[in-house]
């Protein structure tokens, strides 16, 4: 045959071979993007953290997985041995085989560094993998070759797929092996302290060194497979051990049940099938369970290549979990065996619990392992109260769940993808991201654990309820539609409940709606939104430099104390002079402001001089401007701090002790604001209509969160899918204040109102007598509310100081009244002189 | 080895695994429902007994003691005190300093100025004082939990503070000796006012001890007020433990751990989502509340915390209820959790250590106060502290909690060129400074430096010029 046209076909074959695997790896990576996609709002931080190792995921899972596909799914499926029988030399053979892959290894560096770009990563450091992330890419490129080499090795040696993909994990490991024995050496000091630039040179020689030997090894055994066999040996009477005779005959299929049951004997073909795969999984699992017990037992520091051994071990072993899972179903040759057991009749049901039944017993075997050991050894406690294990023990439920999951998820995947070498990588990322969704539905949606137990078992339902067509090989379009509807209730199945919580939780009632919208949208267009802000007096004495130094001396404190003019109210909240200008309130200014007019009032109380007199006006002043100006606004908050500021200027003004002062204007003008009682209730009913309109008349996007609400109102919803009700919740609240106001207008008892208020809100301050709304009720104590609960609507609304604030305009009228009757009798000052 | 061997071996290896899960989970499941049960019964047991047990009942008992009309006058004093604390903006050189009258003080013309400015609200808190009115105390609830605002008597404690800084500076003894007083006043009508102040109270007198114990380091008292001070600072109570514990109590089982709410979703409260994200399990409840009230509550009391036997019985003890609460089915945390223990301090022995440190704390300067007494006494500092015995003092006084002695040295004079001065001090660590360090006392005594900021701390020199 001419040569060329050999290598030509031999390319053509070995290219069409790796073609799924390319495909799947696309997939996946398209997937975890999507994925990463919807489940993170901020996608770029998760990017950010996480991001940078998705695309090296495609060259990394296409070294480790080529020799599978091409040398041992060919093996199982035979062709190899066929194409061995050919007139055609080894060399091409196995050459072409390396030449596809190392190809296709490029093709997928080129398509991470293209998806590298696409998604603007940056290689930014920090996020759980910053110490991976500092390794420079052109080791990773290094180490892909090497892997790549290996697998080919592995697969070459190994009769089944399974045992050369579990043979590759420990080489693919070894550089870093060689680096942390090589730190560990005492002539070369210490690892902690090596940077990770030095660490990556030393793997990058170790890898570029190991690479010509792996090539060496793999073309060796790829020459040495596809030679002829040798002739058996025959041995004379004295070469025979007497163990010979005991040994097992090649074939590894046992060729009749060895035992009466045939559950028994299908876990004794999943065991002894392929002896070095159950031992090459179940090792992995016993030293995760080992190295999670040192995680959370370990007391104090544990040194950086203990966490490093903690670390692989728990990986491997998830990983391990995984392909128990995959092994199910596909995987020396299990499909084949299936059909064998179909054909003979054995129930589809028991072929599936008899193929599960290793797995689970070794997975609850693992679990009740740790269990045991942990309450064996106690909690651990240190004397010192802040030294405790890095990991907090968890439960047994709680392994058994991550196992249920990350097992179910890959058996699945496994009976779907019966192709090994594409499910045996496609299985650990799907169920890690399946896990990911349910931890996700339940720490961040709130959905209860049973619901995420009962998504957890559909996996296996699934595989159950198919295993029928699958022992038979029939996978038509009830089999692919069962599993269509299964992926699908699968992945919306944890947001039913989310769903059906959001359409249920309150909202302003439509016909409601239908009323108030028009008046909302007429205060709306009525209304400007224009505002003036508060700010205080310049404080920080910004034009003063002699505090730039830090501490001053006495005489300059003083000095910079007189230059700042505590009286004034102008050092405390500057307001500007625009009267008709809605003003917006900043509670620290407000807060500082009432303290500051309580102190002036109290100089003036124990020292009662013209000054301090004049000190005290200046600020009630301008408290009484402030809040007019606030009951100008049309943000609900601004009414909440006019009533803060007119509570305390009602309590001030009813104090026995100013009663001298009610002739002074400032005092009339104070109580002329807090007497505005009708005033205040269109306003706080503009003020709420129109924040409700303005939630209402946002973008589609941000009419998701809206704007009125405060972020700490409903915070008895689970975090993740409390923005998307904030707007509707307003609508809600809106409602319930209107309708305070309106029960209050025809006079009914307010205390149900409040109450279902203060349940809307999500209880805040725990039972409702302790909560904002406990002095609304006519019932309530007139205790002073924390000011810690500004910021929740109408907590002033209708409490004594409203009515309070009447009488003292009503006494100050009659007085008035009294004085200008008394006036005309009595003759006036000039009169007199 | 037969097949049937084999066989049956195969079998047992099959089954037992799974058959032992679902045991195990079946009764994680079971104990869990009964234990709520208990939960129940207990906390219903508690409220029979008057321990309050939602936040509306310890509203009531921690914020009903007699408000009257003049409690308004508190609010509007602490208002403006907090009002008056604002105005000391700049850092100003050696304003947190106790210096003694004759030495320079560059911070002295600021300090005036507040002395002159907070005149009328001094004036006012005699004024409530004498009036015995009691102290509004703002509680409040955040979701659910107890919040206590110190910040009015924060206020009120910097001030206090400052005049007596410049009172000393000034060498006002009365006036010095009078703020004392109504220091100690404010902290017993706190006490007296609210149910619940301990923490208060704690801040303020260990802010007094403090201060007590930097004034006799300089012959500044007197000999009658030397003697009031020892009164007073003998009398001084530190935190109630049991009240401390009551209310941590309450507020844990207002908090209500097993909250679970929504048909659908789990609706909590987000301080106890965060912690427990999948839901509470009832054996940690039940864990922490008898973590919170041992029931050997008097074995902890009785030794120090250096017996190293009684520290290894905590030990047991604790470790006995984290075993003890261990879940089979609680996710994702078997035991009772750390971040529940941190949030609760759910540990008798931080109440213990608190309280330890405080009566250390009020040892120390009790006995600093008793070396300057002698001194001015007998013009000359006691040889060792065992001629404090002639003045009333004894063993107790200076012996700690951990059962170390105070270290004591005098200098005479005598010899040329020396001054008399004599040192105090604490070799334990003792929180007085804001970290925990370990005392001075582990550091030969020849090789501490003077003046060095650590050994502050924990020595008191007396009469020592710079």
């Amino acid at each position: 045959m001419n040569e060329t046209r050999l290598w030509q076909g031999l390319l053509w074959k070995e290219a069409k071979q790796v073609i799924p695997l390319i495909g799947m790896l696309l997939g996946v990576s398209a997937l975890l993007f999507i994925v990463w996609a919807a489940t993170s709002r901020q996608l770029n931080v998760t990017l950010q953290a996480t991001g940078d190792i998705v695309p090296l995921i495609m060259p990394a899972l296409f070294a480790a997985g080529a020799g599978a596909i091409l040398i041992s799914h060919e093996k199982e499926t035979r062709s190899l041995n066929w194409l061995a029988s050919l007139p055609i030399p080894i060399r091409p053979i196995v050459m072409t085989k390396f030449v596809v892959a190392f190809a296709g290894l490029m093709l997928m560096w080129l398509g991470c560094w293209l998806l590298g770009i696409l998604a603007g990563l940056d290689g930014g450091n920090g996020g759980p993998l910053a110490e991976l992330k500092q390794i420079h890419p052109a080791f990773w490129f290094l180490h892909s070759i090497y892997v790549l080499l290996c697998g080919f090795y592995t697969a070459w040696r190994n009769k089944n797929a399974f045992p050369a993909l579990v043979w590759i994990i420990p080489l693919a490991l070894l550089p870093f092996l060689v680096v942390e024995i090589w730190h560990a050496m005492p002539f070369i000091g210490s690892s902690q302290y090596a940077d990770v630039t030095q660490k990556t040179w030393v793997m990058g020689i170790v890898t570029a060194l190991a690479i010509p030997i792996a090539g060496w090894f793999a073309y060796r055994a790829g020459r040495r497979e596809l030679q002829a066999d040798e002739p058996e040996r025959l041995l004379g009477r004295d070469g025979l051990h007497s163990a010979d005779a005991w040994r097992p005959p090649e074939t590894s299929a046992p060729s009749e049940l060895p035992f009466r049951n045939s559950l028994t004997s299908l876990v004794w073909q999943t065991i002894h099938s392929s002896r070095w795969m159950s031992i090459g999984l179940s090792v992995p699992l016993l030293a995760g369970a080992l190295a999670w017990l040192v995680l959370t037992n370990h007391l104090g520091q544990i040194s950086s290549w203990l966490m490093v051994a903690i670390q692989v071990s728990i990986g491997l072993s998830l990983l391990a979990v995984s392909w128990l899972g995959v092994a199910v179903f596909t995987g020396d040759g299990s499909s084949g065996r299936l059909k064998f057991l179909a054909d003979r009749g054995v129930s589809p049901h028991r072929a599936w619990v008899g193929r599960h039944w290793f797995g689970v017993s070794l997975l609850c075997g693992i679990s009740l392992l740790i269990l045991v050991v942990q309450a064996i050894l106690g909690t651990p406690l240190s004397p010192d109260a802040y030294d405790r294990p890095a990991v907090p023990e968890v439960s047994l439920l709680t392994i058994l769940a991550v196992f249920a999951v990350v097992y179910g998820v890959s058996q699945w995947t496994s009976q779907l993808v019966p192709m090994l070498a594409a499910s045996a990588f496609l299985a650990p990322v799907l169920s890690l991201v399946a896990l990911a969704m349910l931890i996700n539905a339940g720490v961040g949606n709130g959905v209860r654990l049973g619901w995420l137990l009962l998504i957890a078992v559909l996996p296996f339902a699934a595989t159950w309820w198919t295993m029928h067509d699958f022992m038979d090989g029939r996978r038509g379009w009830k089999y692919w539609s069962t599993m269509v509807v299964a992926g699908l209730l699968f992945s919306l199945l944890p947001s039913l409940p989310v769903w059906i919580a959001k359409s249920q939780f309150p909202r302003m009632p439509k016909e409601r709606v239908a009323e108030l919208l028009p008046e909302a949208r007429r205060l709306s267009k009525a209304s400007s939104m224009n505002f003036a802000s508060m700010r205080m007096g310049d404080l920080d004495l910004r034009d003063d430099f002699s505090n730039r130094l830090g501490e001053v001396d006495g005489e300059t404190a003083v000095q910079r104390f007189h230059q700042r003019n505590y009286a004034s109210p102008d050092t405390w909240m500057v307001i500007g002079n625009q009267d008709d200008t809605p003003l917006r309130a900043d509670t620290w200014i407000i807060q500082n402001s009432l303290e500051m007019a309580s102190f002036t009032k109290l100089r003036w109380k124990q020292n009662p001089s013209e000054t301090s007199k004049e000190e005290l006006a200046a600020f009630i002043d301008r408290l009484t401007t402030a809040a007019r100006r606030l009951r100008l606004s049309v943000r609900w908050f601004d009414q909440e701090m006019a009533d803060y500021v007119e509570e305390w200027l009602v309590n001030n003004l009813s104090d026995k002790a100013m009663q001298p002062l009610q002739s002074e204007p400032f005092f009339r003008r104070a109580a002329e604001q807090v007497a505005a009682f009708d005033d205040r209730q269109s306003a706080r009913r503009r003020a709420l209509l129109v924040s409700w309109h303005v939630d209402l008349e946002l973008s589609e996007h941000s009419q998701w969160y809206g704007v009125s609400a405060n972020d700490d109102w409903f915070a008895r919803v689970p975090l993740n899918w409390r923005a998307s009700i904030m707007q509707k919740g307003f609508g809600a609240v809106v409602d319930r204040c209107l309708q305070i106001q309106e029960k209050q207008k025809a006079g009914g008892d307010l205390e149900p109102e409040f109450r279902a208020l203060h349940e809307l809100v999500g209880r805040p301050g725990g039972d409702f007598e302790t909560g904002p709304y406990s002095d609304n009720a006519s019932s309530g104590q007139n205790t002073l509310h924390p000011r810690r609960f500004y910021g929740y609507p109408a907590v002033s609304w209708f409490e004594p100081w409203e009515t309070e604030g009447q009488l003292i305009w009503q006494r100050l009228q009659t007085k008035a009244q009294t004085e200008t009757e008394s006036e005309s009798n009595v003759p006036t000052e000039e009169e007199v002189q | 080895m037969s097949q049937r061997t084999s066989d049956f071996r195969y079998r047992l290896w099959m089954w037992y695994p799974p058959i032992l899960v679902v045991l195990a989970i079946a009764w994680g499941v079971g104990r869990e429902y009964w234990v709520k049960g208990e939960y129940r019964s207990v906390v219903n047991e508690m409220a029979d007994s008057g321990v309050p047990v939602t936040t509306t009942q310890i509203h009531d008992r921690y914020t009903a003691a007699g408000t009257n009309e003049r409690s308004a006058e508190w609010t509007e004093l602490f208002d403006a005190v907090t009002a008056l604390r604002e105005m000391s903006r700049d850092s100003v050189e050696g304003l947190e300093d106790l210096v003694p009258p004759d030495e320079p003080w560059p911070a002295e013309p600021f300090a005036a100025l507040m002395s002159e400015e907070a005149q009328p609200l001094i004036d006012k808190l005699e004024e409530m004082l004498k009036s015995e009115a009691s102290i509004p105390v703002e509680v409040s609830f955040s979701s659910r939990r107890l919040w206590m605002s110190g910040s009015n008597s924060g206020s009120v404690l910097e001030l206090l503070k400052d005049e007596f800084r410049l009172a000393y500076h000034s060498g006002h003894t009365e006036r010095a000796i009078a703020l004392l007083r109504q220091w100690r006043q404010f902290i017993e009508l706190l006490g007296q006012s609210n149910g619940f102040q301990v923490w208060s109270q704690w801040n303020l007198s260990t802010h007094w001890l403090r201060l007590v114990r930097q004034s006799v380091a300089h012959a500044f008292w007197n000999e009658e007020q030397l003697t009031e001070l020892v009164a007073l600072t003998s009398e001084i109570q530190g935190p109630d433990l049991d009240q401390w514990n009551e209310s941590l109590l309450s507020s844990f089982v207002a908090w209500d751990p097993l909250q679970d709410e929504g048909s659908w979703v789990r609706f909590t409260d987000p301080d106890l989502r965060s912690i427990q994200p999948f839901g509470a399990s009832a054996i940690h409840a039940m864990a922490a509340l008898e973590w919170m009230q041992p029931r050997n509550a008097a074995e902890f009391d009785r030794g120090g915390r250096r017996d190293r036997k009684g520290a290894q019985r905590n030990q047991e003890t604790e470790r006995a209820i984290a075993d003890g609460s261990r879940s089979l089915v609680s996710v994702p945390f078997a035991t009772l959790n750390r971040w529940m223990r941190q949030d609760w301090d759910v540990s008798i022995a931080y109440g213990k250590q608190q309280n330890d440190n405080f009566h250390d704390s009020r040892k120390w300067t009790l006995t600093a106060v008793y070396v300057r007494k002698y001194q001015v006494e007998n013009e000359r500092f006691p040889r060792s502290l065992d001629s404090l015995r002639s003045m009333g003092a004894d063993d107790r006084d200076w012996t700690l909690s951990t059962r170390e002695r105070l270290g004591y040295r005098a200098d005479d004079g005598s010899k040329k060129g020396d001054q008399a001065v004599a040192v105090l001090w604490t070799d334990d660590k003792m929180h007085q400074g804001e970290d925990d360090e370990p005392g001075v006392g582990r550091i030969p005594y020849s090789e501490r430096k003077w003046g060095s900021g650590r050994a502050e701390k924990f020595e008191i020199w007396f009469d020592r010029t710079m």
